[in-house]
């Protein structure tokens, strides 16, 4: 439960979802094995997708159509994820799973730090013929309603990369937060409010796919899962009311050193249970620390660089 | 079926294994209300992509299980 205080704030601050910082807390400080550390993050992905979804669908702010388009990509990828992740695991090579999700974390991390963009504006009108899905919603912040477009070159883009970003999603029980947001933000081109919360509503529909697969595998420990859930709907609740006053890229510096260090101490758990590259503990836990430090550094040194979103 | 019998006997693990049958639920009815949307709209290209979605999500929590678990 506390853990999932801790993720619920954590990651709701750095706009990424509980999930990708809850697996790594159980796996790394309460060594649980990664199935059902897997298994309980999945379960509260979907509750927090559901419960921001719920806002965000009031506001008018996702775009449904969109929607339905990437979730099909998505619950495709999530059932080959989930049925992949089963045979890896019962065949004993889970410590593969270790270092995959080091590697989607350092991902994520790269697009948490993005450089600074420049502010999309409203798309002018003759052009809007060549867009498959157009739509618009209301700026709370801008007061304005900001028109979008979608091309079918974009979407098509996207749906290959929300496939394998469900793949990622069963394999690993995130709910894909990151990868959803490179196929939304990235290919398909939308304003990031919308990526954000169309996002969100995927995550639901892909965690319901691969948790229930992961429920039958028996990889869901009731008590646990309702405890982290508990927990993170907390957190984030606290986040979204310290996040107006913590904002700014001093504070995601910090984040992200935290973020580094888990990842960095699941890529040697992985190592070492693969039997490939084994450290003793003592100078785990030397470098490990070294790596916090150092990309406290870096960041505080590249702070200007990283958006305040 | 155990866990509704479980609920009215206030047995807590089944009411856990109802919240997570609700969790799950939502994101079905949620998909399927758009599939009906779609369909009275009459878009063809939406209302096969939602169909689509609708049948991962039952073969996900339906057929997958028996086959695994049943090899």
């Amino acid at each position: 439960m506390i853990c999932g205080l801790v993720s619920g704030l954590l990651g709701a601050l750095l706009g990424l979802g509980g999930a990708v910082i809850l697996t790594p807390l159980l796996t790394v400080l309460l060594n649980l094995p990664i199935q059902y550390a897997a298994g309980i993050s999945l379960v509260s992905a979907l509750s927090t997708s559901i419960v921001a979804g719920s806002r965000f669908l009031r506001m008018g702010i996702p775009n449904v159509r969109v929607f339905m388009v990437l979730s099909s990509a998505g619950t495709t990828g999530a059932i080959i994820g989930s049925l992949m992740a089963y045979h890896i695991i019962s065949s004993g090579y889970n410590w593969i799973l270790y270092l995959i999700f080091s590697g989607v974390m350092y991902m994520a991390m790269a697009l948490v730090a993005k450089p600074r963009q420049h502010v999309m504006t409203a798309l002018p009108i003759s052009v809007r013929d060549s867009y498959v899905i157009t739509g618009s919603y209301l700026d709370q912040a801008l007061k304005v309603y900001v028109n979008y477009g979608v091309r079918r070159g974009g979407l098509m883009r996207a749906w290959g990369i929300m496939l394998f970003g469900g793949l990622i999603s069963g394999l690993l029980g995130i709910g894909g937060g990151p990868i959803n947001m490179l196929a939304l933000y990235w290919a398909a081109e939308l304003p990031i409010k919308v990526a954000s919360a169309t996002s969100n509503l995927i995550v639901g529909v892909t965690a319901a796919t691969s948790g229930t697969l992961y429920w039958f595998f028996g990889y869901i420990q009731p008590f646990m899962a309702m405890a982290s859930v508990m927990g993170i709907v907390i957190g984030a609740n606290v986040s979204t009311h310290i996040l107006p006053k913590a904002r700014g890229s001093t504070i995601k510096a910090l984040l992200l050193s935290i973020f580094s260090y888990l990842a960095y101490r699941m890529l040697l758990s992985g190592l070492r249970r693969g039997g490939i590259f084994v450290l003793p503990m003592n100078i785990e836990y030397i470098t490990s620390f070294m790596v916090l430090l150092m990309t406290l550094g870096v960041l505080f040194a590249l702070r200007k660089y990283i958006s305040e979103e | 079926m155990s866990v509704v019998a479980g609920d009215l006997k206030l047995d807590g693990l089944s009411m856990m294994l109802t919240g997570l049958l609700v969790l799950i639920a939502i994101p079905v009815i949620m998909v399927s209300l758009n599939l009906v949307r779609f369909a009275m709209e009459r878009d063809v290209l939406y209302t096969v992509l939602a169909a689509v979605t609708l049948i991962n999500l039952f073969l996900a929590i339906f057929v997958l299980p028996l086959m695994v678990l049943h090899k």
